[in-house]
């Protein structure tokens, strides 16, 4: 019927046919995403033993495979919880109920956000396990537990009551790297040591800087709560790296003895000026 | 650089002016029926002389010196001929040509490539031609989703991305240009296209080049260049008409359903009409659409709307006048992300009445003259206006961006082995928003360009050429301190092609590519559906070396494979990334590299009734600074269509296959499956005996058969199974 050509061509179309039909079947192997991707369930409630202060936004639950998580876009976060803002309500007992993968979580906490602004890691109002020593417990959503209950946080919003600042002038020392992912003021009530524990332990308040090229110099203002503030620290990221893996381009000094970080005392609605620092770009390879 | 031009295209036509002229007097034919074919381009080779064929396939061209010449005649849809040695004296040369019906287009010819026309086969750049049949039988309601049959490209919603340089942006500072007849349609403020503004009916084929081509078309041409070709009036008149209707299927998940949804058939259609007639010297064809759909998922809806007009006129052989019009409207909900992934096809509470609307309006002007047989010049003149913010915050915020541009180009051939394109691009953009959102931004950009090619050997090509680019977005006027800022860049690139043998290319090219930041990735903030996009007024403009190695293989006149390897290199490349808040700017990632090989067959058998189309690409986008595959990529794609035609029944199977993407933008963990889409279709093909210009098309066909769930974007689930039908009648 066909001639020698003709037929090597067509065993040519039936040899690509045969593939195309190979991986039709190979398509049929499954739907793809499913609804019950996230089939297990961690729920709770936060326990709130004070007033919320009146400029909460949202309260959420997240939860992460790794504490300190590496980056936020890991964590799976809950909606925002309903809370009461009522100023006379001074207890409440919210339950949450957050889908999750059949996995292992290092911890579950619980996020705090401030009206007209974005979320801020250091936000961490409440954790299962130990807020104060950053110690959290893991939890474990199996297919034979599939559902883990009485995950409870104990919220604490010290740390966002933010009714204190400390001011001052950062001078830059040096070009801008140009892998700059952020920059960074942080006041912590002791000087870290252990990473990351004590960066969770000991922190009060960070803020994220312009990162501008031309900057050589910068006021910055820093709401923090009232207290003792032992480490005050500017901070450079590199595109890239961890949440953590900040490098310290330089900190407040102690003007008896430069060598050594200053200690600044605020108090409640008070300000702490002149609380300047250099901050030299060749540390940010270090 | 044009004063330069300017006079070297005097001195041509001064040359030309003093000799003794002749003219070729010809007919082309179809090969089978010996018909005349209406519509065939006809070039004469070293010249930028040729003429098309009217309605019974006569064509003329004058004008020419006493010689000897060789003329290239082609068509979409017939095989291009070449016909050496023809000897033009002062009396008229008669020629006729027999054109060979093809049933792939093999080596076509293409504009795109270097803003000339010429053979794909010995340009230096991967060209890939999709005709107005594929668009048409691919995807019949939109075209974007027709462009993922060529090799390497995929789309993500508006987001056009060639060989892994783009991801997902909603289109913002699109790496690849889009074009219509030649002229740039981004708009002025998000560097983005409104694909709904080019309609599949007006299309007589798309030119996708492969690669940057940054060279010639300078920013937003980083990752390739996709050019429509809109329709050319025919000297008999055509009418086109096609209406389809088609229906969404549940999804796999019944509990996905949204509460609305119950007991209601979710469905859409789209009507096209096209006519084109010529009136002695002016060709007028004109195109409107409509398509509506209820969307597959909630705030899905859509009602759109195009309008176009296109108006050639021809002053003589050496001269016309082209004016194109489009006006499209679209009015329609927004979907940004799911509920969570147990609501996949809902929306957040909070976006249940998010509506948006969006109008274009294009317009351009373009003059054609042969200033002599070896020197043309083209001027070319556009307008667009496109509101398109309302899908970024509330209505009003934004006023329309307007884009005034202009061009100069001439073609010269100094030697016969030689030919320049030379110019300068120009470009006004205005665009306004809130101050809040990027302010009042006016810039400006100018950009001379050049390129030579030399055919060294009759069988040896080597292209040079580069483009240097300046743009300056001034100072929004209400900005407290001045922040305007200026971008220069020069983009070279060298090729070479070889033709081993007659049906054997071997090319390769040395490209350098580059990107301005536009001024919604610069200045643009705003919130949607809870996550909040900041600014980033420090970006730098982004760089790329493009490598590109390739082997074409032509066996008979109906299959070829081909192989291709790239390698680009980005510097400062524009993504936008996740911040310590969560919240998302656009950042330069340092290093990126993106190495890859395809693979691209095409070919019929059997009398034409079997066919197969198929292209692989393996690339590997990193992301070199977290070293990570760069969001929203995917290593693998492939894509498979058998065919086989029977009489008047044609049946189609498309497969695409994709590897998962690793990195999303939005926090969360994220259910990571590769794509898996199989379409099918039937069609029937009827002539009926009172007329050979009548072709009745009816086709039934269904999408994402396996109804196969997958996600290219973070929590948005890709087209449910559907099934459509419609009838096509041409006349």
């Amino acid at each position: 019927m066909f001639g020698k050509a003709k037929r090597r061509r067509l065993g040519a179309f039936f040899v690509l046919a045969a593939m195309a039909i190979a991986a039709i079947f190979y398509a049929c192997d499954n739907f793809g995403i499913d609804a019950n991707f996230f089939k297990g369930t961690i729920k709770g409630e936060i326990i709130v033993e004070e007033r919320v202060p009146p400029n909460t936004d949202e309260i959420r639950v997240a939860v992460t495979k790794k504490y300190p998580p590496s980056d936020i876009i890991s964590l799976i976060f809950s909606g925002p919880l309903p809370f009461d803002s009522d100023s006379l309500v001074t207890s409440q007992r919210i339950p949450y109920d957050l889908q999750v993968p059949l996995d292992e979580y290092e911890a579950v906490f619980a996020i705090w956000k401030e009206k007209d602004q974005s979320f801020n890691p250091a936000d961490i109002i409440g954790l299962y396990g130990d807020l104060l020593m950053a110690q959290p417990i893991p939890v474990a959503v199996t297919d034979s537990t599939p559902t883990v209950d009485h995950i409870d946080i104990t919220i604490d919003f010290t740390k966002v009551k933010r009714t204190a600042k400390i001011e001052g002038r950062i001078n830059y020392v040096g070009a801008w790297p140009s892998n700059t992912a952020a920059v960074a003021i942080f006041a912590f009530f002791e000087v870290p040591q252990v990473l990351p524990d004590d960066f969770i332990r000991f922190l009060g308040a960070f803020e994220i800087l312009p990162t501008d090229p031309t900057l050589t110099q910068y006021d910055y203002r820093l709401r923090v709560p009232p207290g003792t503030y032992k480490y005050i620290a500017v901070f450079w990221l590199a595109q890239g790296a961890q949440l953590l893996d900040f490098k310290t381009l330089g900190f407040y000094r102690n003007p008896q003895t430069p060598d050594q970080p200053g200690q600044v005392t605020v108090e409640d609605n008070g300000t702490a000026a002149g609380i300047n620092i250099s901050a030299d770009f060749a540390n940010a390879n270090n | 650089m044009i004063r330069w031009g300017c006079f070297c295209v005097v001195l041509f036509s001064a040359t030309a002016a003093f000799s003794q002229q002749g003219r070729i007097l010809g007919r082309v034919l179809d090969a089978k029926t010996n018909e005349g074919l209406p519509g065939a381009n006809v070039q004469i080779e070293n010249t930028v002389l040729g003429a098309s064929t009217d309605l019974n396939g006569v064509f003329k061209i004058e004008r020419l010196k006493l010689g000897r010449y060789s003329l290239r005649v082609s068509m979409i849809g017939y095989r291009t001929k070449n016909v050496p040695n023809i000897k033009v004296t002062e009396k008229d040369t008669v020629v006729i040509v027999r054109l060979e019906e093809t049933p792939i287009e093999i080596d076509p010819v293409v504009v795109t490539a270097s803003k000339w026309e010429q053979e794909a086969a010995n340009t230096s750049a991967t060209v890939e031609v999709l005709t107005a049949k594929e668009i048409l039988h691919r995807n019949p309601v939109k075209i974007e989703d027709a462009l993922e049959t060529a090799a390497g490209v995929q789309i993500i919603q508006e987001s056009v991305n060639i060989r892994g340089s783009d991801g997902y942006t909603r289109g913002v500072g699109s790496r690849v240009l889009v074009l219509i007849d030649g002229v740039p349609v981004m708009n002025s403020d998000f560097g983005a296209v409104n694909w709904f503004m080019i309609s599949p009916a007006d299309i007589e084929r798309a030119e996708i080049v492969r690669g940057a081509g940054s060279a010639l078309y300078g920013s937003s041409a980083m990752g390739g260049v996709i050019n429509f070709i809109t329709q050319t009036p025919t000297p008999e008149g055509r009418t086109f008409v096609r209406a389809l209707f088609g229906a969404f299927d549940d999804s796999h998940e019944p509990e996905w359903n949204w509460a609305a949804r119950e007991n209601i058939t979710l469905d859409f259609n789209r009507q096209d009409f096209t006519h084109s007639r010529q009136f002695g010297n002016l060709g007028i064809r004109i195109a409107a659409g409509r398509s509506v759909s209820d969307g597959y998922v909630r705030n899905g809806d859509y009602e759109r709307y195009n309008l176009s007009g296109k108006f050639i006129y021809k002053f003589s052989n050496a001269s016309s006048f082209t004016f194109f019009s489009n006006y499209m409207h679209d009015k329609s909900g927004v979907f940004i992300v799911w509920k969570d992934q147990d609501e996949a096809l809902d929306v957040p509470a909070t976006e249940l009445d998010k509506r948006q609307r969006q109008n274009g309006v294009t317009l351009f002007g373009k003059y054609n003259l042969a200033l002599s047989s070896k020197a043309a010049l083209e001027l070319r003149a556009y307008y667009n206006r496109f509101l398109l913010g309302t899908q970024f915050t509330t209505e009003g915020s934004f006023s329309p961006a307007l884009g005034l541009g202009g061009a100069l180009q001439g073609n010269l051939i100094p030697f016969n082995s030689v030919s320049i394109i030379y110019g300068s691009d120009f470009k006004f953009d205005k665009v306004k928003a809130d101050t809040a959102l990027y302010g009042q931004r006016d810039a400006i950009l100018a950009a001379p360009y050049a390129q030579l090619e030399w055919r060294a050997l009759h069988n040896l090509n080597f292209t040079v050429g580069g483009r240097y680019d300046r743009y300056e977005i001034y100072s929004d006027p209400n900005a407290a301190l001045g922040d305007a800022r200026t971008y220069d860049h020069f983009s070279p690139k060298f090729g070479v092609n070889y033709h081993a043998f007659e049906s054997t290319t071997l090319r390769g090219s040395v490209a350098n590519g580059f990107k301005f930041p536009f001024v919604a990735q610069l200045f643009l903030e705003f919130d949607a559906a809870g996550f909040k996009f900041l600014s980033n007024p420090n970006l730098k403009s982004e760089e790329s070396w493009t490598y590109e190695v390739g082997f074409k293989q032509r066996i008979g006149s109906s299959f070829f494979f081909e192989v291709n390897g790239f390698y680009t290199d980005v510097d400062n490349l524009i993504e936008p990334e996740p911040q310590l808040s969560g919240d998302v700017r656009f950042i330069n990632i340092e290093k990126a590299k993106i190495p890859g090989v395809e693979f691209v067959t095409n070919g019929r058998w059997w009398d034409n009734r079997l066919g197969l189309k198929a292209n692989f690409i393996y690339m590997n986008p990193r992301d070199e600074v977290k070293h990570q595959l760069l969001r929203y990529r995917q290593k693998f794609i492939a894509f498979i269509a058998p065919s086989l035609r029977l009489g008047n029944v044609e049946f189609q199977v498309d497969y695409k296959y994709a590897s998962a993407q690793e990195h999303y933008r939005l926090p969360g963990i994220h259910q990571l499956v590769p794509q898996k889409v199989l379409d099918g279709r039937i069609f029937f093909y009827w002539q009926p005996g009172w007329s050979k210009r009548t072709q009745f098309t009816f086709f039934i066909g269904a999408n994402n058969m396996l109804n196969y769930a997958y996600t290219l974007r973070d929590r948005s689930i890709e087209e449910i199974r559907n099934f459509v039908t419609g009838l096509t009648v041409e006349f």
